[in-house]
């Protein structure tokens, strides 16, 4: 367990290494250009890794027991704060995402997605059998998951709150909770997903410009097709570190959600593949470490983080090669990071956290029983 | 956790990895080609690099005509400045410019286009703004070209369009010659298509244009043009003609329409200003032609020097019209009398002597009623007719120059053949054409046409002509110092399809020395106020002409003429021409570039003298020094001593000569 704890630091400090060199390759160009300075991008991105890597370790040295007290109050303070976004953020792009503290600028929908998958984790344990009754175990964890992930999607951050809602159901499905409740909340959320996704212009033509390009065939938007070009450019090998083309300024924001097309045009497919294979990598560790994990609560936060970051890597990849309609969601690790990233790295502190306190107990507590726990 | 649901979970992000690195394969290997081809297609592009246009100098290598760079600004509004930014951009330009503030303000008072906030400011102040740094702001070089004498032999020279072609003269003509290759350079660009990198492998250099050496004398085209000016306002007129020639090989010294223009300028002039009419505007020649009418007779021997002639007292009916003389009083004239006092009456009673078909064939000899084929655009060819078109009293017209139009280019090009021996050259404007590195790449030889008159009827005519002036209705040519010949001509204008009573022509050609003529000149004065006659309008311009010609060149006369005697009579042009050619290279070399690559590359301020003027600016602004120029040709002195350390922006002030071809300075 402390191997894997070693493991999944070193890949997380690497891909963020590795996202330093290609922010500095991708925002170059657009950093001269705005602001006149080579590295005005990759210096505020290179303090944000640092702070990272702080909250990282800070992190992996607080039990991850000591949030169970804690987390309803969290919970609602957050809910709160989303609220007040949406009334007092300005609003950027038709989307207000941004609390300013006056010193430091955060999307509250960072916290509230590391905060809700600890509080799904601490109430599935509290509820332990009772889940699968849908009036007294379900619907509570269901109520948090809909009302949180309802509050940043309405921001309107759809694919943010579409992601924060699967990741949820996710630790649900893991959880424990019947499959029937899943599957029919399932459908109400697409319903009235769907439906706000329509009621909101921004969304509305994401998707509808998506369904076009999938009767015409062609390409879906400029930055896709531009990064599609950036792929196409890379070939097997890649032009090599620093040699983008498509980062001059072709391919609009080249170092923020779009960040893989560059690195896939550096890098080429062995790169491309390479980088989802570390992803995959530090999906499994998180996996066994959470498999490792004697208590419940402990399970299923792993499980939430690593699924959650898995899941943003591979969203965030599949947009940009036009699989998905264009979202904007970060590449964990690798873009140019505002706050998120230094949530992204609160979490993987958690997670190994969890790794570490559960390395000396992993013999005593034998195998059979913790099944038999679960299994109750 | 329940395990078969986490397996259940990891094998639906086992599909979405497969999905993902397939995706990634078809775009990364199988389309790689294709999208690689459309990436670089956006990415890179082929820039021009334009060539510099050749230089144009006079007969002694003075430089007329070179380009600069000037720099031009612009300004992106798309980039949606604030008001500060414009404020700051308003002053800035305002201080260097010397414009009002609100100038720039309200030139930036648009959105959504680029807008031009100086056009082709000079280097020297371009570089002022060097530092000078705003969002959507951004300058292009811009190539000027420079007419050093403004509206000096402007006709000759033409002038470029805006788009940098040639539209008129020696610019028209020569465009092909002059523009040279354009170069190019592949680029790497940027979205907004900025320059980021140069493939230098790929670029391939711009070639400069060829150099031209015109026949044109600076100095007789400064005396031509002057005296113009003063005929102009002597006797009034809508235009004076000149022409400056060397008879015994076609070539121009010198050639001028009054008014001109000037060439750097040239959209504030009218489009009438701007032509050449010495080229394209035809006229009856008038007395002038009788030169031409009497070579004919006196080369088929068809009358004698003393033979007496009846003049009738100046009225003559002639198959019911009337032929009048307008000196009249005579009743009778000797041949050459009658040349001398220009009687029309004496000269259309000759004329019957000669048969109408020889008669034509001896003026379209002397190249009328053909172009002259001189090398400047737009050329007009007069109107001959044929002798089966002729009615009874074409041919006695014809004899004084009526019935038939000529261009002045023509006109002088006849009287070349009639004075140097009898051969018609085709007129010349070039000298040589240099390829950028100073080689000769055509030297232009005289190109004689065909020999119309045997050379005793040009000695002869000769004779002739030196009478008139000494004489006859030309007295008011005459110069004390050198024998002069020439033929007075006044030609009625035909306005509304009749002859006019009051609007003439007045033209003058004459030539010197007459034993051996060197300077071949005419003038034409249209429609002149005080005075009509070509002996009391054109004549005395000519005058003029004639003596400051002959004085600044007296010793070069001297020398030629002995040369000429030397030499065997009938290769006189050709040895002359090949002996001023073979001092060609000489000429090349005063012009030369001197290596000065180790000065530049440890930023010291090179030794220009003997640079040309064009290697010279090159120089100093590849060096970032500012310039001002004194003078023109070549390089004999400069204000910051060669060897001293360069400051960049500092100003170094140049001083030219022209040199003559052997070296000598001669101005």
């Amino acid at each position: 367990m402390k191997k894997l704890g070693f493991f999944v630091f070193f890949v997380s400090f690497a891909m963020m290494l590795l996202g330093t060199i290609i922010v500095m390759s991708a925002s170059s160009t657009y950093s001269v250009f705005k602001f006149d300075s080579l590295f005005h991008l990759t210096n505020s991105h290179i303090v944000k890794v640092l702070l990272g890597l702080i909250f990282m370790v800070i992190f992996s040295a607080v039990p991850y027991e000591s949030y169970k007290k804690y987390s309803k109050q969290a919970i609602i303070a957050v809910a709160f704060l989303l609220v007040a976004t949406l009334i007092f953020a300005p609003s950027i792009k038709g989307a207000g995402r941004w609390i300013n503290l006056g010193v430091i600028s955060f999307q509250p929908a960072d916290v509230a997605k590391l905060l809700l998958i600890i509080h799904l984790a601490v109430l599935i344990e509290n509820k332990n059998e009772l889940i699968t009754n849908f009036q007294q175990g379900y619907l509570y964890l269901f109520i948090w998951a809909v009302l949180i992930s309802g509050l940043i999607l309405i921001q309107p951050n759809i694919s943010n709150g579409l992601l924060v809602l699967a990741t949820s159901l996710a630790i649900l499905f893991v959880g424990g909770a019947k499959l029937k409740h899943i599957l029919y909340s399932l459908l109400f959320c697409f319903v009235s997903g769907g439906m706000a996704a329509m009621l909101f212009s921004h969304s509305r033509n994401r998707i509808l410009t998506f369904i076009t390009s999938l009767h015409t065939g062609g390409s879906i938007n400029i930055q896709v097709k531009q990064a599609v070009l950036g792929f196409g450019s890379g070939g097997l090998l890649g032009v090599g570190i620093g040699h983008s083309r498509q980062s001059n300024l072709f391919l609009p924001e080249a170092y923020g959600d779009f960040i893989f097309a560059i690195f896939g045009e550096e890098m080429g497919f062995i790169g491309s593949i390479a980088l989802l294979i570390c992803f995959l990598a530090l999906f499994t560790a998180g996996l066994i470490i959470a498999k490792k994990t004697k208590d419940k609560y402990g399970q299923l936060l792993a499980f939430g983080i690593i699924f959650s970051i898995t899941i943003y890597a591979f969203v965030n990849i599949a947009v940009s090669i036009g699989l998905v309609p264009t979202t904007g969601i970060p590449l964990p690790f690798i873009s140019y990071g505002g706050t998120s990233l230094i949530f992204l790295c609160i979490s993987v502190g958690i997670l190994i956290n969890i790794a570490l306190s559960n390395n000396a107990k992993e013999h005593i507590v034998p195998d059979n029983k913790r099944h038999s726990e679960v299994r109750r | 956790m329940n395990n078969s649901r986490v397996l259940f979970l990891i094998a639906g992000v086992f599909i979405f990895f497969l999905a993902i690195a397939v995706k990634l394969f078809s775009i990364q290997i199988l389309k790689s080609e294709e999208l690689k081809y459309l990436a670089e297609r956006q990415q890179t592009g082929i820039e021009n690099i334009n060539a510099e246009r050749g230089l144009i100098f006079d007969r002694n290598n003075v430089l007329l005509v070179y380009n600069r760079n000037d720099i031009s600004f612009y300004l992106d509004m798309r980039m949606a400045l604030s008001k500060e930014e414009k404020k700051k951009i308003g002053e800035k330009f305002s201080a260097v410019f010397g414009k009002s503030v609100s100038y720039y303000s309200d030139l930036m008072n648009v959105s959504g286009k680029t807008i031009c906030l100086e056009k082709k400011a000079p280097s020297e102040k371009a570089l002022l703004l060097k530092n000078f740094k705003a969002i959507g702001l951004f300058y292009k070089e811009e190539p000027t070209r420079i007419y050093q004498y403004n509206n000096l032999a402007s006709h000759v020279i033409g002038y470029l369009s805006n788009d940098l072609h040639g539209v008129n003269g020696i610019e028209k003509t020569f465009d092909n010659q002059l523009k040279g290759f354009n170069g190019q350079m592949y680029v790497e660009k940027n979205a907004i298509g900025d320059m980021i990198t140069v493939a230098e492998e790929q670029t391939k250099a711009a070639e400069p244009g060829n150099n031209i050496i015109l026949s044109i004398n600076k100095s007789f085209q400064i005396i031509l043009e002057e005296e113009l000016k003063k005929g102009l306002e002597n006797f009034g007129g809508t235009s004076a003609l000149g022409i400056v020639m060397d008879p015994n090989n076609g070539e121009i010294l010198a050639m001028s329409d009054q008014h001109d223009f000037n060439p750097n300028c040239f959209w504030e002039y009218s489009d009438t200003l701007r032509r050449n009419k010495i080229l394209t505007d035809t006229y009856e020649p008038g007395s002038t032609f009788k030169t031409i009418t009497m070579s004919a007779l006196l080369d088929q021997k068809l009358c004698r020097d003393d033979e007496t002639i009846n003049v009738e007292n100046g009225k003559y009916k002639f198959n019911n019209v009337f032929i009048n003389d307008s000196h009249n009083g005579n009743s009778t004239l000797t041949v050459r009398g009658v040349l001398e006092q220009s009687s029309n009456v004496g000269m259309s009673k000759l004329v019957q002597r000669i048969d109408n078909e020889l008669f034509y064939k001896y003026i379209r000899g002397f190249g009328f009623g053909n172009y002259s084929s001189i090398d400047l655009p737009g050329e007009a060819e007069g109107s001959l007719k044929k002798p089966t078109g002729w009615t009874p009293i074409t041919k006695a017209f014809l004899s004084f120059g009526y019935e038939l139009s000529v261009t002045p280019i023509q006109l002088i090009s006849a009287y070349a053949a009639v004075i140097n021996g009898g051969t018609l050259f085709q007129p010349q404007i070039i000298k040589r054409i240099m390829d950028s590195k100073g080689a000769v790449l055509n030297e232009n030889s005289p190109k004689s046409i065909r020999s119309v008159i045997s050379r005793e009827t040009s000695a002869r005519m000769r004779e002739y002509l030196r009478g008139v002036v000494e004489n006859g209705t030309g007295k008011a040519a005459k110069l004390d110092f050198i024998s002069v010949g020439g033929k007075t001509g006044t030609s009625q204008k035909l306005v509304d399809g009749k002859y006019s009573k009051s609007h003439y022509n007045s033209s003058f050609i004459g030539f010197f020395p007459v034993e051996n003529p060197q300077i071949l000149c005419l003038v034409l004065v249209n429609s002149p106020e005080r005075g009509r006659y070509g002996g009391a309008v054109a004549a005395p311009i000519f005058k003029e002409v004639a003596e400051k010609i002959a004085k600044l060149n007296s010793k070069l006369f001297q020398s030629n003429q002995i040369i000429k005697k030397e030499k065997p009579e009938l290769k006189n042009h050709y040895s002359a021409i090949n002996s001023e050619s073979n001092i060609t290279p000489a000429s090349n070399n005063t012009i030369r570039k001197i290596d000065n690559n180790y000065a530049l590359k440890n930023n010291l301020m090179p030794d220009l003298s003997s640079y040309s003027l064009r290697d010279a600016l090159l120089c100093l602004s590849k060096l970032g020094l500012k310039y001002k120029i004194s003078g023109s040709g070549i390089v004999v002195a400069q204000s910051i001593t060669p060897g001293i350390k360069i400051q960049k922006g500092n100003t170094c002030i140049i001083s030219c000569q022209e040199s003559k071809i052997n070296g000598a300075v001669i101005y």
